[in-house]
């Protein structure tokens, strides 16, 4: 594995105008993540958590300063190339699972590995059973997403989140819909897998539980995060 | 199979979950569309099929002709029919002329056949339908159903013919005296040009009325079964020299079929209409399921989909959609195609009217041929549409920015 950070961001910046105002959400972040670390962010509502994970991640462009993933600049790469970076090198895991619902959970799996072309659909296949298992979920790969739970269907996501093997995992309030019980489960699982693989881990929570598994912690105040 | 096309596959036919309404309306209007295509097309296609038929039958595969007087036919006949594609040959004379029974006139073209090779090269004898050709004579004709029924004349009757060269005559100050001829037998082939008005009498009567000595106008060809006759008319053309031409029947009731053909692309065309209606209906029911599905698109976005790859996902459910509708619209129009005489009898068992239909069409059938250069355009056209509905809701997909499709609500 490289010894390149992760991710490497610095002096990041980025605004929204809402009608005549500019409003500043990220202001000048320097940020970095070590191969196989887990890192929460922490912040009130509204802080800019979701926004700095959106560009982090790709899904956005910075107004000023640079986003690298496992020393690869971001900057000059057009979407496609940007998205075959990003299939390459990011999973996410979100709050509200994104299961496509016309899919069984075991094609739901194998829909990151089939974007991202990694390997054959036999080999492809027998990866995301095995992933399935790894999340408590083998027996249940014929099953269509509406039948599951909301823990269960989280537990899918990030068996897809993980199955192209990133260098690092993009998580969104992964619990956030999830009754305590549930939730601890599922953050159990995140972190015992990401530890496992020597996946790097950025999670954005409000429980202060889940943050404080965490190597590091950070919270977003007013677009920077506190020393 | 591309993780694009898997997509595109189960958002119109979703694993275990009912046939959305979107696929089923959206295929329904291309299958629409495609099977009125076969249908009409393959009727056309019918109609234009026996009318070649008929016309080989009635008039032969090919003639050989030069424009004016073929003079030593014999030997053109013996050459052709040392030729294994022809089959048999028979001399012909043609012209019009005054036909007056009972003072009423009418110009009919006159055909002069020989009555002993006539029958090798068209089945006369099973035309007619009221006298015999066995009392065909040289002072006797056949007359069409249509000159018979217009003039009201029965077998036995007597009519004055006058020839072009009768006026000529006139001209000279000779006294004009019309040939007395006996109707010998009254025909009907099927073929409406033929049976509205045509007379014929025997080869040498033609002969002497024309003034043509020993010539002819051309030679009647029939070819073996399964000659190509276009083919034909081009290698037996090496064994003449100009002015003599070989050339189809076809060619002269190309006007004929240039009409039939010309009411096929016109159907086509207008009935082309009823697959672009359809594809509104896939191209609208697709810009809702962009909407629908904008999360999913951000899904698939953030998990390193391309924009192009997201825009195919939505332009094959249009590809798909015409696919699966064109082959449902086929098979049900083969279906009804092949239905087609239940059909007809209970539709004019409804408005009644079979007779006159018949009659005015000379077929006992609805005809029906199947063309496969027809099938593969009417299949490329409606794809072509259908695909093209999708394009637009696939641009508006390829386009969505992940993070703002995302926080879609």
């Amino acid at each position: 594995m490289s010894d390149e950070p992760a991710i490497e961001v610095a002096r990041l910046a980025k605004s929204y105008r809402t009608g005549a105002v500019q409003l500043p959400v990220l202001q000048g972040v320097d940020f970095q993540v070590a191969p196989g670390e887990f890192v929460s962010i922490q912040g009130e509502s509204g802080c800019g958590k979701t926004t700095f994970l959106n560009v982090i991640g790709g899904l956005e462009t910075p107004d000023s300063g640079y986003v690298k993933w496992n020393g690869v600049g971001l900057d000059g790469l057009n979407r496609n190339a940007l998205a075959r970076e990003r299939a390459r090198f990011i999973g996410i895991v979100f709050q509200s699972y994104y299961l496509v619902p016309e899919i069984d959970v075991l094609q739901n799996v194998l829909m990151a590995m089939r974007i991202a072309q990694q390997s054959s659909a036999k080999d492809s296949v027998a990866a995301a059973k095995t992933m399935l298992e790894r999340v408590g979920l083998g027996d249940r790969g014929g099953q269509m997403p509406a039948t599951l739970s909301g823990g269960e269907r989280q537990r899918v996501a990030i068996a897809r989140a993980l199955l192209t093997r990133p260098r690092l995992i993009l998580a969104d309030e992964p619990t956030g819909n999830l009754d305590e019980r549930t939730g601890n489960a599922i953050m159990d699982l995140l972190e015992s897998l990401c530890r496992e693989t020597q996946t790097a881990l950025v999670l954005v929570t409000h429980n202060a539980e889940h943050a404080a598994r965490a190597d590091r912690q950070l919270t977003l105040t007013k677009g920077c995060f506190d020393a | 199979m591309p993780w694009y096309a898997y997509i595109a596959l189960r958002h119109l036919f979703p694993k275990g979950k009912r046939l959305p309404f979107f696929t089923f309306m959206s295929v329904t209007g291309v299958a629409l569309g495609a099977m009125l295509l076969v249908i009409v097309i393959s009727v056309f296609n019918g109609f234009g099929h026996e009318l070649r038929k008929v016309i080989a039958e009635t008039s032969g595969d090919l003639k050989l002709h030069n424009g004016r007087i073929v003079e030593d036919y014999e030997k053109e006949i013996a050459t052709l029919l040392a030729d294994p594609r022809v089959e048999a040959a028979a001399p012909a004379a043609f012209g019009f002329v005054m036909l007056q029974s009972r003072r009423s006139p009418i110009f009919p073209p006159v055909q002069g056949i020989d009555l002993n090779e006539e029958e090798k090269v068209v089945p006369i004898r099973k035309y007619i339908y009221d006298g015999s050709l066995d009392d065909l004579d040289d002072d006797s004709v056949l007359i069409s159903s249509g000159i018979a029924n217009t003039l009201r004349i029965r077998v036995g009757d007597e009519v004055d013919i006058y020839t072009p060269l009768m006026i000529e005559k006139l001209k000279q100050d000779e006294i004009l005296l019309p040939r007395q001829m006996r109707v010998a037998g009254v025909f009907e082939t099927g073929f409406n040009k033929i049976d509205e008005s045509l007379v014929l009498t025997s080869l040498r009567t033609m002969q002497d009325l024309y003034g043509l000595g020993e010539g002819v106008h051309a030679i009647k060809i029939k070819l073996a079964p399964g000659i190509d006759a276009d083919q034909a008319a081009i290698d037996l053309q090496d064994g003449f020299d100009p002015p003599l031409r070989v050339s189809s029947w076809i060619d002269s009731n190309a006007d004929f079929l240039a009409i039939i053909e010309f009411e096929k692309r016109m159907m086509f065309f207008l009935l082309l209409f009823i697959v672009i209606v359809g594809s509104f209906s896939i191209a609208t029911s697709l810009l809702t399921a962009v909407v629908r599905k904008t999360r999913e698109i951000g899904l698939f976005a953030a998990m390193g989909a391309s924009s192009s790859q997201i825009a195919a996902c939505f332009c094959l459910q249009g590809f798909a959609v015409g696919v699966v509708g064109t082959a449902i619209g086929f098979v049900i129009g083969f279906w009804i195609l092949s239905m087609r005489d239940g059909i007809t009898d209970a539709l004019f068992w409804i408005i009644g009217g079979k007779e006159q239909s018949m009659e005015f069409y000379f077929f006992s059938r609805l005809p029906v041929h199947i063309e496969t250069t027809d099938l593969i355009v009417i299949a490329v056209f409606a794809v072509v549409i259908a695909t093209l509905a999708g394009l637009v809701p696939a641009m508006k997909a390829g386009r969505l920015r992940p993070a703002e499709a995302l926080r879609n609500e």
